[in-house]
Protein backbone atom coordinates (compact mmCIF):
# COMPACT_ATOMS: atom_id res chain seq x y z
CA UNK A 1 0.00 0.00 0.00
CA UNK A 2 1.30 3.41 -0.75
CA UNK A 3 0.72 4.69 2.70
CA UNK A 4 3.70 2.08 3.70
CA UNK A 5 6.08 3.32 1.06
CA UNK A 6 5.34 6.84 1.99
CA UNK A 7 6.46 6.64 5.46
CA UNK A 8 9.73 4.32 4.04
CA UNK A 9 10.20 7.56 2.37
CA UNK A 10 9.19 9.95 5.44
CA UNK A 11 11.97 7.65 7.85
CA UNK A 12 14.42 8.34 5.07
CA UNK A 13 14.88 4.31 4.32
CA UNK A 14 14.01 4.99 0.66
CA UNK A 15 14.92 7.97 -1.62
CA UNK A 16 12.59 9.42 -3.79
CA UNK A 17 15.23 9.64 -6.72
CA UNK A 18 15.17 5.74 -5.59
CA UNK A 19 11.39 5.30 -6.59
CA UNK A 20 11.41 7.09 -9.71
CA UNK A 21 14.63 5.94 -10.58
CA UNK A 22 13.38 2.05 -10.23
CA UNK A 23 10.02 2.83 -11.96
CA UNK A 24 11.86 4.80 -15.17
CA UNK A 25 13.86 1.12 -15.32
CA UNK A 26 11.08 -1.01 -15.03
CA UNK A 27 9.46 0.88 -18.11
CA UNK A 28 12.38 0.87 -20.33
CA UNK A 29 12.93 -2.74 -19.70
CA UNK A 30 9.26 -3.99 -19.63
CA UNK A 31 6.97 -1.20 -21.77
CA UNK A 32 8.16 -2.69 -25.13
CA UNK A 33 6.00 -5.38 -24.04
CA UNK A 34 3.35 -4.23 -22.63
CA UNK A 35 3.01 -0.36 -24.94
CA UNK A 36 1.23 1.49 -21.76
CA UNK A 37 3.59 4.45 -21.91
CA UNK A 38 3.95 6.91 -25.03
CA UNK A 39 6.72 9.35 -23.79
CA UNK A 40 8.42 9.47 -20.21
CA UNK A 41 9.55 12.28 -18.72
CA UNK A 42 12.67 13.51 -18.70
CA UNK A 43 13.03 15.62 -15.79
CA UNK A 44 11.57 12.73 -13.72
CA UNK A 45 15.05 12.07 -11.75
CA UNK A 46 16.33 15.60 -11.52
CA UNK A 47 12.43 16.25 -9.85
CA UNK A 48 13.01 13.46 -7.70
CA UNK A 49 15.74 14.74 -6.14
CA UNK A 50 14.05 18.40 -5.59
CA UNK A 51 11.55 16.17 -3.65
CA UNK A 52 14.70 14.23 -1.53
CA UNK A 53 15.66 18.30 -0.96
CA UNK A 54 12.11 18.89 0.64
CA UNK A 55 12.02 15.45 2.47
CA UNK A 56 15.11 16.19 4.29
CA UNK A 57 13.78 19.61 5.68
CA UNK A 58 10.75 18.08 7.01
CA UNK A 59 8.41 20.01 4.11
CA UNK A 60 7.48 17.66 1.68
CA UNK A 61 4.43 17.04 0.65
CA UNK A 62 1.63 14.10 1.52
CA UNK A 63 2.62 12.40 -1.65
CA UNK A 64 6.19 12.95 -1.86
CA UNK A 65 8.49 10.96 -4.09
CA UNK A 66 5.12 8.54 -5.02
CA UNK A 67 5.44 8.20 -9.06
CA UNK A 68 2.43 8.65 -11.09
CA UNK A 69 1.41 8.28 -14.90
CA UNK A 70 -1.06 10.75 -16.65
CA UNK A 71 -3.53 9.32 -19.48
CA UNK A 72 -2.39 11.13 -22.71
CA UNK A 73 -5.76 13.40 -22.53
CA UNK A 74 -4.81 15.46 -19.21
CA UNK A 75 -2.49 18.40 -19.88
CA UNK A 76 1.08 18.08 -18.36
CA UNK A 77 3.15 21.52 -19.25
CA UNK A 78 5.91 20.81 -21.30
CA UNK A 79 4.97 16.89 -22.04
CA UNK A 80 3.57 15.15 -24.72
CA UNK A 81 -0.16 15.29 -24.89
CA UNK A 82 -1.56 13.52 -27.80
CA UNK A 83 -4.82 11.67 -26.85
CA UNK A 84 -3.19 8.93 -28.72
CA UNK A 85 -3.85 10.11 -31.98
CA UNK A 86 -2.10 11.26 -35.35
CA UNK A 87 -3.83 14.50 -34.92
CA UNK A 88 -1.91 15.93 -32.10
CA UNK A 89 0.94 13.86 -32.59
CA UNK A 90 4.11 16.13 -31.07
CA UNK A 91 1.25 18.40 -29.19
CA UNK A 92 3.15 19.82 -25.95
CA UNK A 93 0.90 20.71 -23.51
CA UNK A 94 1.62 24.92 -22.66
CA UNK A 95 -0.31 24.44 -19.35
CA UNK A 96 -0.89 21.86 -16.21
CA UNK A 97 -4.42 20.45 -15.79
CA UNK A 98 -5.70 21.54 -11.94
CA UNK A 99 -5.71 17.98 -11.00
CA UNK A 100 -1.71 17.88 -11.77
CA UNK A 101 -1.08 20.54 -10.02
CA UNK A 102 -2.78 19.49 -6.96
CA UNK A 103 -0.92 16.27 -7.12
CA UNK A 104 2.58 18.55 -7.81
CA UNK A 105 1.56 20.76 -5.29
CA UNK A 106 1.86 17.30 -2.87
CA UNK A 107 5.10 17.07 -4.11
CA UNK A 108 3.99 13.13 -6.63
CA UNK A 109 6.42 13.04 -9.50
CA UNK A 110 4.68 12.67 -13.43
CA UNK A 111 6.76 9.61 -14.66
CA UNK A 112 4.78 9.92 -18.31
CA UNK A 113 2.01 9.67 -20.56
CA UNK A 114 0.02 6.36 -20.66
CA UNK A 115 -1.28 5.01 -24.25
CA UNK A 116 -5.32 5.07 -24.51
CA UNK A 117 -8.19 4.59 -26.49
CA UNK A 118 -7.49 7.66 -29.21
CA UNK A 119 -9.33 10.90 -28.13
CA UNK A 120 -10.96 8.67 -25.10
CA UNK A 121 -13.29 6.53 -28.17
CA UNK A 122 -12.97 2.88 -27.10
CA UNK A 123 -13.60 0.42 -24.40
CA UNK A 124 -10.31 -1.73 -25.35
CA UNK A 125 -7.25 -0.28 -25.93
CA UNK A 126 -7.20 -0.97 -29.14
CA UNK A 127 -7.96 2.73 -30.74
CA UNK A 128 -4.60 4.11 -30.58
CA UNK A 129 -2.53 5.46 -32.89
CA UNK A 130 0.47 4.08 -31.26
CA UNK A 131 -0.34 0.98 -31.25
CA UNK A 132 -2.64 -1.41 -28.89
CA UNK A 133 -2.11 -2.01 -24.89
CA UNK A 134 -1.59 -5.51 -23.75
CA UNK A 135 -3.21 -6.47 -20.34
CA UNK A 136 -0.41 -7.22 -18.15
CA UNK A 137 -2.90 -10.00 -16.44
CA UNK A 138 -3.07 -11.69 -19.93
CA UNK A 139 -1.24 -10.57 -22.62
CA UNK A 140 -3.10 -11.79 -25.41
CA UNK A 141 -6.65 -10.41 -24.61
CA UNK A 142 -7.73 -6.60 -24.41
CA UNK A 143 -7.05 -4.22 -21.29
CA UNK A 144 -9.96 -2.63 -21.32
CA UNK A 145 -9.75 1.09 -22.13
CA UNK A 146 -10.07 4.07 -22.55
CA UNK A 147 -7.70 4.24 -20.04
CA UNK A 148 -5.76 1.33 -21.17
CA UNK A 149 -2.40 2.66 -20.80
CA UNK A 150 -2.84 3.96 -16.97
CA UNK A 151 -4.35 0.49 -15.54
CA UNK A 152 -1.64 -1.49 -17.38
CA UNK A 153 0.80 0.57 -15.74
CA UNK A 154 -0.47 0.06 -12.80
CA UNK A 155 -1.21 -3.58 -13.17
CA UNK A 156 2.48 -3.99 -14.94
CA UNK A 157 4.20 -1.84 -12.05
CA UNK A 158 5.46 1.11 -13.61
CA UNK A 159 3.85 3.64 -11.20
CA UNK A 160 2.44 3.82 -7.59
CA UNK A 161 -0.79 4.76 -9.29
CA UNK A 162 -2.03 6.71 -12.45
CA UNK A 163 -4.98 8.82 -13.65
CA UNK A 164 -7.48 8.14 -15.86
CA UNK A 165 -10.61 9.81 -17.51
CA UNK A 166 -13.99 7.97 -17.17
CA UNK A 167 -17.20 9.07 -19.82
CA UNK A 168 -18.88 5.97 -19.76
CA UNK A 169 -16.58 3.68 -18.05
CA UNK A 170 -12.80 4.39 -18.68
CA UNK A 171 -11.90 3.82 -15.66
CA UNK A 172 -13.59 1.09 -13.79
CA UNK A 173 -13.56 -0.60 -17.18
CA UNK A 174 -9.83 -1.06 -17.72
CA UNK A 175 -9.90 -1.54 -13.64
CA UNK A 176 -11.91 -4.98 -13.89
CA UNK A 177 -9.83 -6.27 -16.82
CA UNK A 178 -6.54 -5.62 -15.01
CA UNK A 179 -7.05 -6.44 -11.68
CA UNK A 180 -7.73 -3.20 -10.13
CA UNK A 181 -9.17 -0.58 -8.34
CA UNK A 182 -10.38 1.95 -10.34
CA UNK A 183 -12.65 5.04 -9.16
CA UNK A 184 -15.48 7.56 -11.04
CA UNK A 185 -15.67 10.45 -8.77
CA UNK A 186 -19.58 12.23 -8.38
CA UNK A 187 -19.72 14.46 -11.61
CA UNK A 188 -18.69 17.50 -10.01
CA UNK A 189 -15.99 16.46 -7.42
CA UNK A 190 -12.87 16.53 -9.49
CA UNK A 191 -12.04 19.18 -12.11
CA UNK A 192 -11.72 18.55 -15.85
CA UNK A 193 -9.82 21.97 -16.38
CA UNK A 194 -6.61 20.75 -18.68
CA UNK A 195 -9.05 17.77 -19.88
CA UNK A 196 -9.34 16.93 -23.75
CA UNK A 197 -12.79 16.77 -23.30
CA UNK A 198 -14.60 13.45 -24.99
CA UNK A 199 -18.09 14.43 -23.79
CA UNK A 200 -18.17 17.13 -21.40
CA UNK A 201 -21.06 16.59 -20.01
CA UNK A 202 -19.86 13.05 -18.49
CA UNK A 203 -16.36 13.45 -18.38
CA UNK A 204 -14.78 13.06 -15.17
CA UNK A 205 -10.75 12.58 -13.72
CA UNK A 206 -10.18 9.91 -11.30
CA UNK A 207 -7.36 7.21 -9.74
CA UNK A 208 -6.21 3.91 -10.75
CA UNK A 209 -4.56 2.16 -8.24
CA UNK A 210 -3.81 -1.11 -6.52
CA UNK A 211 -5.47 -0.81 -3.50
CA UNK A 212 -9.29 1.31 -2.50
CA UNK A 213 -6.52 3.15 0.70
CA UNK A 214 -4.46 4.29 -1.95
CA UNK A 215 -7.23 5.28 -4.22
CA UNK A 216 -9.01 7.39 -1.07
CA UNK A 217 -5.61 9.23 -1.06
CA UNK A 218 -5.52 10.41 -4.34
CA UNK A 219 -8.75 11.56 -4.52
CA UNK A 220 -8.51 13.57 -1.63
CA UNK A 221 -5.94 15.08 -3.25
CA UNK A 222 -7.43 16.02 -6.27
CA UNK A 223 -11.17 16.59 -5.38
CA UNK A 224 -12.60 20.01 -4.72
CA UNK A 225 -13.89 22.78 -6.08
CA UNK A 226 -12.28 24.91 -8.69
CA UNK A 227 -13.14 27.90 -10.43
CA UNK A 228 -11.39 26.78 -13.52
CA UNK A 229 -14.18 24.24 -13.92
CA UNK A 230 -17.79 25.40 -13.17
CA UNK A 231 -19.32 21.97 -12.44
CA UNK A 232 -16.99 21.32 -9.54
CA UNK A 233 -18.54 21.82 -6.12
CA UNK A 234 -17.67 20.60 -2.41
CA UNK A 235 -19.91 18.00 -1.42
CA UNK A 236 -21.41 17.83 1.67
CA UNK A 237 -21.53 14.11 2.51
CA UNK A 238 -24.39 12.60 5.68
CA UNK A 239 -23.82 9.12 5.09
CA UNK A 240 -22.22 6.67 7.69
CA UNK A 241 -21.63 2.74 6.76
CA UNK A 242 -22.89 1.03 9.58
CA UNK A 243 -26.09 -0.69 8.54
CA UNK A 244 -26.08 -0.73 4.93
CA UNK A 245 -28.45 -1.88 2.74
CA UNK A 246 -27.41 -3.10 -0.83
CA UNK A 247 -29.45 -3.27 -3.90
CA UNK A 248 -29.16 -5.58 -6.89
CA UNK A 249 -30.82 -4.65 -9.53
CA UNK A 250 -31.68 -6.98 -12.62
CA UNK A 251 -29.43 -6.47 -15.79
CA UNK A 252 -27.68 -8.74 -17.91
CA UNK A 253 -24.36 -10.47 -17.94
CA UNK A 254 -22.31 -13.40 -18.10
CA UNK A 255 -23.72 -15.74 -15.53
CA UNK A 256 -20.26 -16.89 -14.31
CA UNK A 257 -20.03 -13.34 -13.65
CA UNK A 258 -22.47 -12.40 -11.90
CA UNK A 259 -22.83 -15.55 -9.63
CA UNK A 260 -19.53 -14.10 -8.80
CA UNK A 261 -20.03 -11.40 -7.59
CA UNK A 262 -23.87 -12.32 -5.81
CA UNK A 263 -21.31 -14.66 -4.01
CA UNK A 264 -18.92 -12.05 -2.69
CA UNK A 265 -21.98 -9.59 -1.96
CA UNK A 266 -23.23 -12.51 0.23
CA UNK A 267 -20.44 -13.21 1.75
CA UNK A 268 -19.63 -9.25 3.07
CA UNK A 269 -23.27 -9.17 4.30
CA UNK A 270 -22.55 -12.06 6.52
CA UNK A 271 -19.76 -10.92 7.44
CA UNK A 272 -20.79 -7.12 8.25
CA UNK A 273 -24.31 -7.60 9.03
CA UNK A 274 -25.36 -5.84 6.34
CA UNK A 275 -29.34 -6.39 4.17
CA UNK A 276 -28.99 -7.09 0.66
CA UNK A 277 -32.08 -6.28 -1.68
CA UNK A 278 -33.53 -6.81 -5.69
CA UNK A 279 -34.11 -3.33 -6.95
CA UNK A 280 -36.05 -2.52 -9.96
CA UNK A 281 -34.65 0.37 -12.07
CA UNK A 282 -36.94 0.69 -15.21
CA UNK A 283 -34.88 2.28 -17.34
CA UNK A 284 -31.06 0.93 -16.89
CA UNK A 285 -31.45 -1.61 -19.77
CA UNK A 286 -31.48 2.08 -22.05
CA UNK A 287 -28.44 3.51 -20.77
CA UNK A 288 -26.00 1.96 -23.86
CA UNK A 289 -28.69 3.83 -26.39
CA UNK A 290 -29.10 6.80 -24.17
CA UNK A 291 -24.99 7.07 -23.58
CA UNK A 292 -24.16 6.95 -27.63
CA UNK A 293 -26.32 9.64 -28.78
CA UNK A 294 -25.14 12.55 -26.18
CA UNK A 295 -21.26 11.08 -26.85
CA UNK A 296 -21.63 11.42 -30.77
CA UNK A 297 -23.14 15.35 -30.77
CA UNK A 298 -20.61 15.96 -28.30
CA UNK A 299 -17.34 14.14 -29.69
CA UNK A 300 -18.52 16.24 -32.89
CA UNK A 301 -18.85 19.63 -30.74
CA UNK A 302 -15.68 19.02 -29.05
CA UNK A 303 -13.65 18.32 -31.96
CA UNK A 304 -14.13 21.52 -33.37
CA UNK A 305 -11.28 22.99 -32.19
CA UNK A 306 -9.08 20.62 -34.22
CA UNK A 307 -9.03 21.82 -37.55
CA UNK A 308 -5.09 22.48 -37.66
CA UNK A 309 -4.89 26.00 -37.19
CA UNK A 310 -3.92 26.50 -34.29
CA UNK A 311 -1.78 22.85 -33.63
CA UNK A 312 -1.81 19.49 -35.10
CA UNK A 313 -4.00 18.45 -37.84
CA UNK A 314 -7.05 18.46 -39.12
CA UNK A 315 -9.03 15.72 -37.32
CA UNK A 316 -11.27 14.36 -40.31
CA UNK A 317 -8.15 13.92 -41.82
CA UNK A 318 -5.71 12.40 -39.43
CA UNK A 319 -7.98 10.36 -36.90
CA UNK A 320 -8.76 6.69 -36.36
CA UNK A 321 -12.21 5.03 -37.25
CA UNK A 322 -14.07 5.08 -34.16
CA UNK A 323 -13.44 9.15 -33.62
CA UNK A 324 -14.19 9.65 -37.47
CA UNK A 325 -17.59 7.40 -36.37
CA UNK A 326 -18.79 9.35 -33.54
CA UNK A 327 -18.03 12.75 -35.39
CA UNK A 328 -19.36 11.99 -38.50
CA UNK A 329 -22.47 10.62 -36.68
CA UNK A 330 -22.26 13.54 -34.34
CA UNK A 331 -22.41 15.91 -36.98
CA UNK A 332 -25.76 13.67 -38.92
CA UNK A 333 -27.91 13.37 -35.72
CA UNK A 334 -27.37 16.97 -34.60
CA UNK A 335 -28.60 18.97 -37.63
CA UNK A 336 -31.57 21.00 -37.58
CA UNK A 337 -33.94 18.66 -39.50
CA UNK A 338 -33.51 15.72 -36.96
CA UNK A 339 -34.46 17.81 -33.76
CA UNK A 340 -35.75 16.22 -31.20
CA UNK A 341 -34.99 12.55 -32.25
CA UNK A 342 -32.01 11.77 -31.17
CA UNK A 343 -29.79 13.63 -28.99
CA UNK A 344 -32.92 15.21 -27.01
CA UNK A 345 -34.57 11.97 -26.70
CA UNK A 346 -30.93 10.65 -24.74
CA UNK A 347 -31.38 13.86 -22.86
CA UNK A 348 -34.58 13.06 -21.67
CA UNK A 349 -34.05 9.18 -20.93
CA UNK A 350 -30.64 10.80 -19.16
CA UNK A 351 -33.07 12.43 -17.23
CA UNK A 352 -35.12 9.47 -16.17
CA UNK A 353 -32.68 7.33 -15.68
CA UNK A 354 -30.77 9.87 -13.19
CA UNK A 355 -34.20 10.37 -11.08
CA UNK A 356 -34.58 6.36 -10.99
CA UNK A 357 -31.17 6.15 -9.31
CA UNK A 358 -31.93 9.02 -6.92
CA UNK A 359 -35.26 7.37 -5.87
CA UNK A 360 -33.50 3.61 -5.92
CA UNK A 361 -30.83 5.71 -3.11
CA UNK A 362 -33.80 6.61 -0.96
CA UNK A 363 -34.41 2.75 -0.09
CA UNK A 364 -30.57 1.49 -0.71
CA UNK A 365 -27.63 2.97 0.45
CA UNK A 366 -25.59 1.25 -2.32
CA UNK A 367 -25.97 -0.35 -5.48
CA UNK A 368 -23.46 -3.23 -6.67
CA UNK A 369 -23.41 -4.92 -10.22
CA UNK A 370 -20.51 -6.28 -12.30
CA UNK A 371 -18.46 -3.97 -13.48
CA UNK A 372 -17.95 -5.76 -17.13
CA UNK A 373 -20.74 -8.14 -18.49
CA UNK A 374 -18.57 -10.15 -20.36
CA UNK A 375 -14.81 -11.61 -19.73
CA UNK A 376 -12.13 -9.18 -22.35
CA UNK A 377 -11.81 -10.60 -25.50
CA UNK A 378 -8.45 -11.79 -27.48
CA UNK A 379 -6.54 -9.49 -29.59
CA UNK A 380 -7.43 -10.07 -33.30
CA UNK A 381 -11.11 -11.49 -32.16
CA UNK A 382 -13.73 -10.18 -34.60
CA UNK A 383 -16.33 -8.34 -32.40
CA UNK A 384 -19.21 -6.12 -33.53
CA UNK A 385 -19.46 -2.34 -32.87
CA UNK A 386 -22.77 -3.12 -30.95
CA UNK A 387 -20.90 -5.93 -28.72
CA UNK A 388 -18.04 -3.74 -28.39
CA UNK A 389 -20.55 -0.85 -27.36
CA UNK A 390 -22.22 -3.35 -25.08
CA UNK A 391 -18.62 -3.58 -22.48
CA UNK A 392 -19.88 -0.06 -21.37
CA UNK A 393 -23.45 -1.33 -20.70
CA UNK A 394 -23.10 -1.85 -16.94
CA UNK A 395 -20.65 1.56 -17.05
CA UNK A 396 -22.64 4.32 -18.93
CA UNK A 397 -25.41 4.13 -15.87
CA UNK A 398 -23.19 5.62 -12.73
CA UNK A 399 -22.12 8.90 -15.85
CA UNK A 400 -25.97 9.08 -16.73
CA UNK A 401 -26.84 9.40 -13.46
CA UNK A 402 -23.81 11.50 -12.54
CA UNK A 403 -22.81 9.68 -9.28
CA UNK A 404 -19.86 8.05 -8.06
CA UNK A 405 -18.69 4.84 -9.30
CA UNK A 406 -15.97 2.01 -7.85
CA UNK A 407 -14.34 -0.96 -9.18
CA UNK A 408 -12.89 -3.18 -6.77
CA UNK A 409 -11.19 -6.73 -8.11
CA UNK A 410 -13.85 -9.30 -6.91
CA UNK A 411 -12.13 -12.24 -8.49
CA UNK A 412 -10.99 -14.49 -11.51
CA UNK A 413 -12.85 -16.27 -14.29
CA UNK A 414 -10.86 -19.64 -16.28
CA UNK A 415 -10.84 -18.99 -19.72
CA UNK A 416 -7.67 -21.82 -21.53
CA UNK A 417 -4.60 -20.94 -19.91
CA UNK A 418 -6.00 -17.58 -18.66
CA UNK A 419 -7.18 -16.46 -15.35
CA UNK A 420 -8.80 -13.39 -16.07
CA UNK A 421 -9.52 -10.61 -13.12
CA UNK A 422 -13.69 -9.74 -12.60
CA UNK A 423 -14.24 -6.23 -11.20
CA UNK A 424 -17.12 -5.42 -9.11
CA UNK A 425 -18.57 -2.70 -9.20
CA UNK A 426 -20.29 -0.28 -6.49
CA UNK A 427 -22.77 3.10 -6.65
CA UNK A 428 -23.36 5.51 -4.45
CA UNK A 429 -25.63 8.64 -4.13
CA UNK A 430 -24.51 11.65 -5.81
CA UNK A 431 -21.88 13.11 -3.79
CA UNK A 432 -21.59 10.15 -0.94
CA UNK A 433 -18.04 9.58 -2.60
CA UNK A 434 -15.89 8.45 0.83
CA UNK A 435 -19.04 6.65 1.68
CA UNK A 436 -18.50 4.60 -1.58
CA UNK A 437 -15.15 4.08 -0.82
CA UNK A 438 -15.29 2.84 2.93
CA UNK A 439 -17.94 0.30 1.79
CA UNK A 440 -15.19 -0.53 -0.92
CA UNK A 441 -12.86 -0.99 1.65
CA UNK A 442 -15.06 -4.14 3.35
CA UNK A 443 -15.22 -5.67 -0.48
CA UNK A 444 -11.93 -5.43 -1.27
CA UNK A 445 -10.71 -6.84 2.53
CA UNK A 446 -12.77 -10.16 1.14
CA UNK A 447 -11.27 -10.75 -1.96
CA UNK B 1 -5.98 9.42 -42.75
CA UNK B 2 -5.25 6.16 -43.33
CA UNK B 3 -7.55 3.56 -45.05
CA UNK B 4 -10.44 4.76 -43.46
CA UNK B 5 -13.62 4.87 -45.79
CA UNK B 6 -15.72 8.07 -44.43
CA UNK B 7 -18.95 6.58 -46.32
CA UNK B 8 -18.73 3.19 -44.85
CA UNK B 9 -18.18 4.77 -41.51
CA UNK B 10 -20.88 7.46 -41.75
CA UNK B 11 -23.57 4.82 -43.04
CA UNK B 12 -22.30 2.36 -39.56
CA UNK B 13 -22.87 5.45 -37.53
CA UNK B 14 -26.17 6.52 -38.83
CA UNK B 15 -27.03 2.51 -38.91
CA UNK B 16 -26.38 2.18 -34.84
CA UNK B 17 -27.47 5.98 -33.98
CA UNK B 18 -31.40 4.74 -35.62
CA UNK B 19 -31.79 1.66 -33.55
CA UNK B 20 -30.67 3.45 -30.94
CA UNK B 21 -33.26 5.83 -31.55
CA UNK B 22 -36.08 3.45 -32.10
CA UNK B 23 -35.52 1.97 -28.75
CA UNK B 24 -35.67 5.42 -26.89
CA UNK B 25 -39.27 5.83 -28.27
CA UNK B 26 -40.45 3.88 -25.75
CA UNK B 27 -39.61 6.24 -23.03
CA UNK B 28 -42.33 8.63 -21.97
CA UNK B 29 -41.31 11.48 -19.44
CA UNK B 30 -43.78 12.31 -17.95
CA UNK B 31 -45.29 16.29 -16.99
CA UNK B 32 -43.14 16.13 -13.38
CA UNK B 33 -40.00 15.20 -15.22
CA UNK B 34 -39.21 18.63 -16.51
CA UNK B 35 -35.55 18.97 -17.59
CA UNK B 36 -33.76 20.62 -15.58
CA UNK B 37 -29.83 21.53 -16.44
CA UNK B 38 -28.46 24.25 -13.95
CA UNK B 39 -28.87 23.58 -10.33
CA UNK B 40 -26.47 25.94 -9.31
CA UNK B 41 -28.04 29.27 -7.29
CA UNK B 42 -25.48 32.40 -7.80
CA UNK B 43 -25.43 33.37 -11.64
CA UNK B 44 -22.78 36.04 -11.40
CA UNK B 45 -19.34 35.46 -10.52
CA UNK B 46 -16.97 37.43 -9.49
CA UNK B 47 -13.93 37.99 -11.83
CA UNK B 48 -11.14 39.04 -9.47
CA UNK B 49 -7.94 39.42 -11.08
CA UNK B 50 -7.60 36.67 -12.77
CA UNK B 51 -4.19 35.14 -13.26
CA UNK B 52 -1.05 36.83 -14.62
CA UNK B 53 0.23 34.89 -17.87
CA UNK B 54 3.64 33.03 -17.52
CA UNK B 55 6.69 34.67 -19.17
CA UNK B 56 7.08 32.13 -21.66
CA UNK B 57 3.57 30.40 -22.33
CA UNK B 58 3.76 32.60 -25.98
CA UNK B 59 6.54 30.93 -27.12
CA UNK B 60 5.09 27.16 -26.42
CA UNK B 61 1.86 28.15 -27.80
CA UNK B 62 4.19 29.48 -30.92
CA UNK B 63 5.75 25.98 -30.71
CA UNK B 64 2.68 23.86 -31.11
CA UNK B 65 1.83 25.75 -34.24
CA UNK B 66 1.72 24.28 -37.74
CA UNK B 67 2.69 27.67 -39.19
CA UNK B 68 3.41 31.39 -37.93
CA UNK B 69 5.02 34.32 -38.37
CA UNK B 70 7.08 35.74 -35.25
CA UNK B 71 4.63 36.62 -32.95
CA UNK B 72 1.29 35.53 -35.20
CA UNK B 73 -0.35 32.18 -35.59
CA UNK B 74 -0.86 31.70 -39.37
CA UNK B 75 -4.54 30.19 -39.38
CA UNK B 76 -5.38 30.73 -43.06
CA UNK B 77 -3.52 30.14 -46.09
CA UNK B 78 -6.10 31.84 -48.95
CA UNK B 79 -6.65 28.10 -50.53
CA UNK B 80 -10.23 28.66 -50.19
CA UNK B 81 -10.72 31.35 -52.65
Amino acid sequence: MLSDKLKRIKDKKLSAEENIKYFLDKIKKENPKINAILHINENAIEQAKEIDKKIKLGKAGKLAGLGVIVKSNINVKDLICNCASKTLENYKATYSATVINRLLSQDAIILGMANMDEFACGGSGENSAFGVTKNPKCLDRIPGGSSSGSAASVAAGFCDFALGSDTGGSIRNPASHCGLVGFKPSYGAVSRYGLVDMSMSLDQIGPLTNSVKDCEMVFNTIKGKDEKDGVTRNFKENKDSKKIIIGIPKIGAEKEIWDLILNRVDEVCKKQGWKKEDIKLEHIDLGIQTYYPIVYVEVFSGTRKFDGRKYGLPIEDSCGEEVLRRILGGKEISKAEHAGKYYRSALKAKEIIKKEFENAFKKVDVIIMPTVPRTPHKFKEQISLEDMYNYDTLTVLANLAEIPAISVPCSEVKEGNDNIPVGLQIFAALGNDDFLLDVAKEFEKAN
Amino acid sequence: MANVDKIKVEKQAKEILDKFAQALKKVEMGKEDILNYVDRKEFERPENKGESCEKDFKKRILKNAPSHDEDFIIAETGSWK
